[in-house]
């Protein structure tokens, strides 16, 4: 039995800091600059949403509705960067900070103070970017890839760059440390063959977020250099190539996609064992998988360019590439699937999450190969099609997966259960309705209407009002997750044991619920049988 | 100097895993800083 040293030893006495500055600007504990993360994530997804609803009002209808066609780009830009880098990500990272050494049995990160710095970076970052709404020239109104020569217009491109400086900082801070903290701070006993999928997820998306974050700089701080130092990397008039910042771009860009799905990978691979009460189906196939998602995320880059003129030789050797990618995604979902074969399954909330997960993360996946064909790709080129594609991916799979964790893991957090009913009222409207505002989108897509585009023809009235309707709700339908949380963190009467959920299995659920401010500061002594995957050379 | 610290539960000293940290970091940090750099050299691969 593996046990965790959290009441025996001298330093757990200390509890948390009393003050609040103290606990939460000063902290360098995992669990509370977790929580942080969380918190600012879940702030920005309300902000990022508030853009989509926008978006989604303004495009209720035909015609100019509520806003210039300015601001209808400036949302459609600040929605994209504020969801990839501001909810997302940091959801991700928060998860991570909570989990990793809990999976592993550390005491903490590998470097807590570094760790303080990068959360609190990124408040600033994403007050900078904001800001620019309220400024003369504008937020930045070139979608999220910023290509030149267009995003080269934005009056505050330079606050803009600033605000991608200090987020790609932070990242590639969280990044190290979160390696360094799984190489270096794992329990004896705790082989990296043993490690819980989700670490695995993570150690694979910490590499790709080193080498690509970088790139991301490279590229902007040439924009940077372009407008404002008389550079020419992008203007051809100056002998350079618009078309090399759309290459440097999605050299960041695509292995950002898997960055943003990975974890996700990680958090599924958690929830389907302990509702399935089955260990997880090919356990060194799943980090396999992952591997091979990760490696090959970097060599499919220009399938986001495919209409720009590319050579065909290129063309050919990026469709091949991308759709190899269906092959480990595929072990994925079809061991996932194995995993729930046979087992004595129960449909608590973050079972549902994870199972709407893979149908619905296949389905984008589906919509991505569809894509990944050259032909194909020149007819769904910048139309709906393309929203409705990485709009399956990132909300009903990163946003779902992520949800599906908060539920997981909140009783670890908080000590309480959440209400199982407002869960579930939570999870079925969710999911009915982000599927009324995504799928006629695909519809929208093939039929032709082209992405980033405050009016349209008349042809595309009726699902683009559905769209829109869909939209709302699954809006408001949030609330009730916050609902949820609220009531979880301070009002929930019903304690949550510490093992939590029947089928868990791992070092986290050894602690107490809620888990104490220090854990295994003591290593815990590891016993195969409690662990997630522990028998997997068996 | 540093003051060596043991290990509570293996009972060896765990400056080894300290070193191990330092020695990750720098290599990362490396990393991230010529993916940066040589971001910009990319432009010569374009004449």
């Amino acid at each position: 039995m593996s046990y965790a040293a959290t009441h025996d030893q001298h330093d757990d006495h200390h509890g948390a800091p009393k003050g609040f500055f103290q606990r939460w600007c000063m902290s360098t504990n995992h669990k509370d600059i977790g929580t942080l993360y969380l918190i600012f994530s879940l702030t920005m997804l309300f902000i990022g949403g508030s853009f989509a609803m926008l978006i989604r009002a303004e495009l209720f209808k035909p015609g100019m509705q509520l806003m210039q066609p300015y601001f209808f780009n400036e949302m459609t830009a600040m929605h994209a960067l504020v969801m990839i880098f501001g909810a997302i990500m940091p959801a991700f990272v928060g998860l991570g900070n909570w989990m990793i050494p809990l999976m592993v049995g550390a005491p903490d990160m590998a470097l807590p103070r570094m760790n303080n710095l990068s959360f609190w970076i990124l408040p600033f970052a994403f007050l900078l970017l904001l800001s620019t709404l309220f400024m003369p020239g504008g937020a930045p109104a070139g979608g999220w890839t910023m290509y030149p020569p267009l995003s080269l217009q934005s009056g505050s491109l330079a606050y803009a760059v600033f605000a991608i400086h200090l987020m790609g900082i932070s990242s590639i801070m969280g990044a190290i440390n979160i390696i360094a903290t799984i190489l270096n701070m794992r329990a004896p006993g705790m082989d990296l063959m043993k490690m819980p999928v989700f670490v695995w997820s993570w150690l694979i998306t910490a590499f790709l977020l080193i080498a690509v974050m970088p790139a991301l700089a490279g590229a902007v701080t040439m924009l940077l250099t372009d407008k404002y130092f008389g550079t020419n990397f992008f203007n051809p008039g100056g002998g350079g190539d618009p078309v090399l910042y759309q290459h440097i771009f999605w050299f960041f860009g695509h292995p950002e996609v898997y960055i943003m799905i990975l974890p996700a990978f990680g958090i599924i691979s958690e929830i389907v064992p302990t509702f399935a009460r089955k260990p997880i189906f090919g356990y060194k196939a799943m980090v396999f998988a992952i591997a091979c998602i990760a490696f090959l995320s970097f060599i499919v880059w220009a399938h986001h360019m495919f209409a720009v003129g590319l050579p065909l030789g290129a063309e050919v050797f990026f469709m091949y590439a991308t759709m190899l990618i269906s092959v480990p995604t595929g072990v994925k979902v079809f061991n996932w699937v194995a995993t729930m074969w046979g087992g004595s399954m129960t449909f608590e909330t973050p079972m549902l999450f994870a199972i709407a997960f893979i149908i619905l993360f296949t389905i984008g996946g589906f919509s991505g190969l569809m894509m990944a064909l050259v032909p194909a790709d020149f007819q769904y080129h910048d139309t709906y099609f393309i929203v409705a594609h990485f709009h399956y991916v990132l909300v009903t799979g990163a946003l779902f997966a992520i949800i599906g964790a908060a539920y997981y893991w909140m009783p670890k957090w908080t000590g309480n259960m959440y209400n199982e009913f407002w869960g579930k009222v939570h999870f079925w409207n969710s999911v009915i309705w982000v599927n009324v505002l995504f799928f006629p989108q695909h519809f929208l897509g093939l039929a032709g209407m082209p992405r980033r585009i405050p009016d349209y023809n008349v042809a595309f009235a009726n699902f683009n009002m559905i769209s829109s309707i869909g939209g709302f709700l699954f809006g408001a339908t949030q609330l009730i997750f916050v609902g949820v949380l609220i009531h979880c963190a301070f009002f929930s009467k019903k304690k949550a044991t510490d093992r939590v959920w029947e089928g868990a299995k791992g070092l986290e659920w050894t602690i107490p619920s809620p888990a104490p401010h220090h854990t295994f500061e003591v290593p815990p002594v590891i016993n195969d049988d409690e662990l997630a995957h522990g028998h997997v050379n068996d | 100097m540093a003051q060596q610290t043991m290990h509570a539960a293996t009972d060896q000293p765990d400056g080894k895993s300290r070193r191990g940290v330092r020695r990750t970091v720098t290599i990362l940090a490396v990393i991230a800083l010529a993916v940066y750099l040589s971001t910009f050299l990319q432009i010569l691969l374009m004449k």
